[in-house]
């Protein structure tokens, strides 16, 4: 019989004790609405706030007499498809490219003004954004166009897709180009060099050792873009307001505009759980397309 | 094939030189190695060759043609980097024929050629394979059938056998040994292993801390280093050193003195090798020494001595250790083996240390001991 | 291969070679720095042009005209710092170089734009009465102290809160073998791609219910709250990287779990940390969507809400002063991003990487 040495009782760590006061905050704050919204959703809830009875009636709306859905439902598409496309991965991935091949001073010099934008305060975005589009002789575009002739165009009324589609994407460049600097960056570096010396290109280069190390990080950057696209409304409620009418608004703003602006708390409710359906839905394809067994490993130290 | 000149070339980063001014010849179908401990350069040196670095000054020419403004791609190099540098993505066959693909050639030429380095580096079976799905062998085979299916004028190996495993690298030395006689490629290989650079090369290059410290052939390493850095560096185990002290033709070593062949005055360092010391009865050597340590490995067995000038080591034939522990035995070796080197750590030529047996009166006691 | 000894060689055109070595240098450097100036001009542009609005009188002429002057300026001082950077190894004395480089620019600003310069946009700072309509209007405006320290306050509440409670949780998820973790890492992940912004509506009932509409706290509970699935994963990628060795090694000499977690592994994530909070801060710092729906009451205004309802003003804005609101808003988040770049850049987005 071996004796047990037992100098100090050793008093095991409790994993529910480092977890419990971020799962209390998170409980109450974040899933508590989840469950608020998806009863809200069955009630007529409207600007005082009282539940009146519960019924369906949101969801029937929905699909048979909102005549303003298909509008926005196309202008999401559009607005999504878009920025995600021309900016959140074509500039974001040609950023990272560009400023990876110049001394890495200026690269970063690059990428830090790229990162500015997502820095700004929304409202002060905003406000640069109303900024340029201003019809006026002070505004930004104008005074850029004026002296080459061409007429003002007022961006705000007559193209305001184009508009938020610029201003979500200018911000959203920077994620890709940040993720996708630090793939370029584990590259090893004797890959560039075997390809150099078997005769490729700086274009060889690109194509044969870079493009290959990026599609996995652009799969996974564009769908948590398109999901990020998709349920943020921030700078278009600031700079468009969604308008004119309902021209530049979409599902998310769409959800926001119903509830505040018309006082259909329950009919937002019920609009928003929609959303709540595709952003489990993309998160789902997003764990089938990367690989997540680095998160999910087992931890090497089993005792507590 | 190309004859390759450096003429005074170097190399920094920064306020740090990493290469001195460095002047090198190397001929046409020339197996040559740069040997040297990690950071003496010699890395730096191939990389420059191939373009991957450009120099700080001087000249790097290929046949004559100085190719310090070529690009890499246009220098006909081909290189096997130390982590073979396989494009994870793309199959054996398509990772051969990858250089092909920059040079306009008809598609079946190209696909016999990518056949033939395959099949001259014995991979021909794993065309279609996956680097991942490769062992560390088969993966050298592929990097040495890419860096040579373009039929380059220079082949640079930097530290291509490091990752291999012992059996491995005894059978890959040969095989690229034999291969670059057969295909009469100007060859550098860069490595921190002095057998490999011994055994394969034909001039080795032994590199210390940014600059060449010595040329020469294994055996001119070997046996006639030009200072205390490549004789320690060449040979395994290391050479032993004892310091000493030099008046006229005496060398007063602890408390011995031994006979100089040649008058010196000064500070001066004795290296001798531990393959080349016999060891024999006390009375019969003029250093004596004190059996400290014995090593048994194998076909030799190893001794360190302790001698009144400090430790030595000795390396003896035979399976069992013919000595015990604290027995005191006399050291010999053969005339001109023993090395003298200056204060600086420079060899002083045709100078050598007497340590040859003591005759005696009866040449029994010469014999070993049993 | 076996008769490569025997293949004829052509003759190599070394000159034709050293050309297009050169135009491929040379060539595809300037290419991508002309790229990048190329379209990150359109960035700066604004940026520049509400620096300037902001320090000249609201006469679009002068406007225009300092805005040229400091972007022919900004290019020259752009142009000349990029040829010393990509010439310093040529050059015998480039610190002296990049001295008249700095005295050029700082002699043609004080030339010819410090003179058209003003103030006056800043009143705001020590006037309440910023309409100039001799009543100070403080029923509708608070001070932009107030709204300063109310955005402070927010910021550094939600930044500590959050810190708090995703440090030891993503530590526990990162390191901690217990039942139901892969369960709960999922359930995280999920919550951390959950379209937040859709729950606006619910979250104002929910606070609405809970006495805790309109009031700061309240707001900082619930952006915590949604913060915290974004801080704990990017905490536990950071974890995740910290090698077993060295944990086991501590706990081999005797610590506890608890121990190893506080006095070893905390220190090294330290960049990790640093990351985490300043983006935690920022988005506290910026908010405007939860504090325009949660807080209705404007003696609680935000900077967010403050330079919101300037540039709103019915009476007509002042783009000076708007400007200038935009610039104390702004200038904080500079000076927090340059200190902390480095560590943003160094981010992984919630485990997505490469």
């Amino acid at each position: 019989m071996i004796p047990t040495a037992q100098l100090r009782p050793h008093r095991p760590a409790q994993p529910m004790f480092y977890l419990a006061p971020a799962l209390i905050l998170l409980a109450v704050f974040f899933v508590a609405p989840i469950l608020v919204n998806a009863v809200i959703a069955f009630t007529d809830m409207g600007p005082n706030l009282r539940v009146g009875t519960l019924t369906v009636e949101n969801f029937l709306r929905i699909v048979q007499r909102d005549a303003r859905l298909p509008l926005v439902l196309m202008t999401t598409l559009i607005y999504v498809a878009a920025t995600l496309l021309l900016f959140n991965v074509g500039l974001g991935a040609l950023l990272a490219i560009a400023s990876t091949a110049i001394p890495d001073r200026l690269g970063n010099l690059f990428r830090g003004l790229w990162l500015l934008p997502r820095m700004s305060p929304a409202v002060l975005y905003g406000i640069l954004w109303i900024w340029i589009a201003d019809p006026s002789p002070s505004g930004l575009l104008t005074m850029v166009t004026a002296p080459l002739g061409l007429p003002s165009v007022n961006l705000r009324n007559d193209f305001p897709l184009l508009l938020i589609v610029l201003a979500n994407g200018v911000v959203g460049a920077s994620f890709a180009m940040v993720i996708l600097t630090a793939s370029i960056r584990a590259i090893p570096q004797h890959l560039s060099h075997a390809a150099r010396a078997d005769g490729a290109s700086e274009w060889g280069v690109l194509r044969h050792v870079v493009a290959p190390a990026l599609s996995a990080p652009i799969r996974v950057v564009t769908l948590y873009q398109a999901l990020s696209l998709l349920t943020t409304y921030e700078y278009i409620l600031l700079i468009t307001g969604g308008g004119p009418v309902y021209d530049s608004t979409p599902y998310a703003l769409y959800i926001y505009r119903r509830a505040f602006e018309s006082g259909a708390y329950g009919y937002g409710a019920a609009l928003a759980l929609g959303l709540m359906a595709i952003g489990v839905a993309l998160t789902l394809l997003q764990w089938r397309v990367s690989r997540m067994h680095a998160t999910f490993a087992a931890p090497k130290i089993e005792i507590l | 094939m190309a004859r390759i000149t450096l003429e005074n070339v170097s190399k920094s980063w920064g306020e740090t030189q990493v290469l001195q001014p460095m002047n090198l010849e190397i001929a046409e179908g020339e197996f040559v190695a740069l040997l040297g401990p990690s950071g003496c350069g010699k890395s730096t040196t191939l990389f420059l060759l191939a373009g991957l670095y450009a120099p700080t000054g001087g000249t790097i020419a290929f046949d004559g043609h100085s190719v310090n403004r070529i690009d890499t791609r246009d220098r006909n190099v081909g290189i096997v980097f130390q982590s073979y540098a396989l494009y994870p993505n793309l199959t054996v066959r398509q990772n051969i024929a990858f250089p092909l693909r920059f040079k306009s050639m008809p598609r079946d030429e190209a696909a016999r050629r990518v056949t033939e380095a395959a099949n001259l580096v014995q991979i021909g079976a794993l065309l279609d394979r996956r680097p991942a799905q490769l062992s560390g062998g088969q993966q050298q085979r592929v990097a040495l059938a890419r860096a040579l299916v373009k039929e380059p004028n220079v082949l640079l190996l930097d530290e291509p056998l490091s990752n291999l495993d012992a059996t491995l690298r005894t059978a890959m030395r040969a095989e690229l040994k034999s291969l670059q006689k057969r295909l009469g490629i100007t060859t550098l290989i860069v490595t921190h292993d002095q057998i490999e650079a011994t055994t394969m090369a034909d001039r080795v290059i032994c590199m210390n801390a940014g600059a060449i410290a010595q040329i020469g052939s294994p055996a001119d390493l070997y046996r006639r280093p030009n200072d205390l850095f490549v004789a320690g560096f060449i040979g395994s185990p290391p050479m032993n050193r004892l310091t000493a002290t030099a008046s006229d033709r005496r060398a007063q070593i602890g408390t011995t003195t031994l006979a100089l062949s040649a008058g010196h005055d000064g500070d001066i360092t004795l290296g001798i090798r531990p393959e080349d010391i016999a060891l024999v009865a006390p009375e019969a050597a003029r250093l004596v020494g004190e059996v400290a340590v014995i090593e048994p490995m194998g076909r030799e067995v190893f001794y360190t001595l302790s001698t009144s000038a400090g430790a030595l080591n000795v390396l003896e034939h035979g399976e069992t250790a013919r000595h015990a522990l604290g027995d005191r035995v006399g050291l010999t070796c053969k005339p001109g083996l023993p090395l003298v080197f200056d204060e600086q750590g420079r060899r002083i030529a045709d100078l050598s240390v007497d340590l040859s047996p003591v005759a005696l009166v009866s040449a029994g006691q010469l014999e070993p001991q049993s | 291969m076996a008769n490569h000894a025997l293949v004829a060689v052509p003759s190599t055109d070394w000159a034709r070679l050293e050309r297009r070595g050169l135009v491929n240098r040379t060539g595809l450097l300037t290419a991508v720095i002309v790229f990048l100036t190329v379209v990150s001009m359109p960035l700066l542009l604004p940026y520049l042009w509400l620096a300037v609005k902001s320090f000249t009188t609201s006469d679009d002429r002068i406007g225009h005209l300092v805005l040229w002057r400091v972007g022919l300026i900004a290019v020259l001082a752009y142009a000349g710092a990029l040829i010393l950077a990509l010439s310093t190894a040529r050059l015998r004395h480039p610190a002296l170089l990049w001295f008249a480089l700095a005295a050029v620019v700082v002699l043609l600003t004080a030339v010819f734009v410090l003179p058209h310069l003003t103030l006056a946009n800043y009143r705001f700072l020590w006037h309440r009465d910023i309409g100039e309509t001799g009543t100070s209007r403080q029923d509708l405006m608070p001070s932009v102290w107030a709204a300063l320290t109310s955005s402070l306050l927010l910021a550094v509440a939600q930044t500590t809160l959050v810190m708090l409670t995703a440090t030891p949780a993503a530590y526990a998820l990162s390191r901690f073998a217990f039942a139901g973790r892969e369960n709960l890492l999922r359930g995280l992940l999920l919550l951390h791609a959950f379209p937040a912004l859709a729950l606006t509506v619910a979250i104002f009932v929910q606070l609405h219910y809970m006495g805790l509409l309109n009031a700061l706290p309240g707001v900082v509970l619930v952006m915590s709250a949604l913060e915290l699935p974004f801080a704990i994963f990017i905490l536990k990628g950071f974890f995740d990287t910290v090698p077993w060795d060295i944990e086991m090694s501590a706990l081999t000499d005797g610590a506890t779990r608890s121990q190893v977690f506080r006095l070893i592994v905390l220190p090294q994530v330290r960049g990790g940390l640093i990351a985490v909070a300043t983006f935690t801060f920022l988005r506290g710092w910026e908010e405007y969507v939860f504090v325009q729906t949660l807080l209705i009451d404007k003696s609680q205004m935000t900077m967010s809400l403050y330079l919101f309802y300037v540039a709103q003003d019915s009476m007509g804005a002042d783009y000076g002063m708007v400007a200038a609101v935009g610039m104390v808003y702004l200038l904080p988040v500079l000076i927090l991003y340059v200190f902390t770049q480095k560590y943003i850049t160094q981010m992984n987005f919630g485990g997505i990487k490469g």
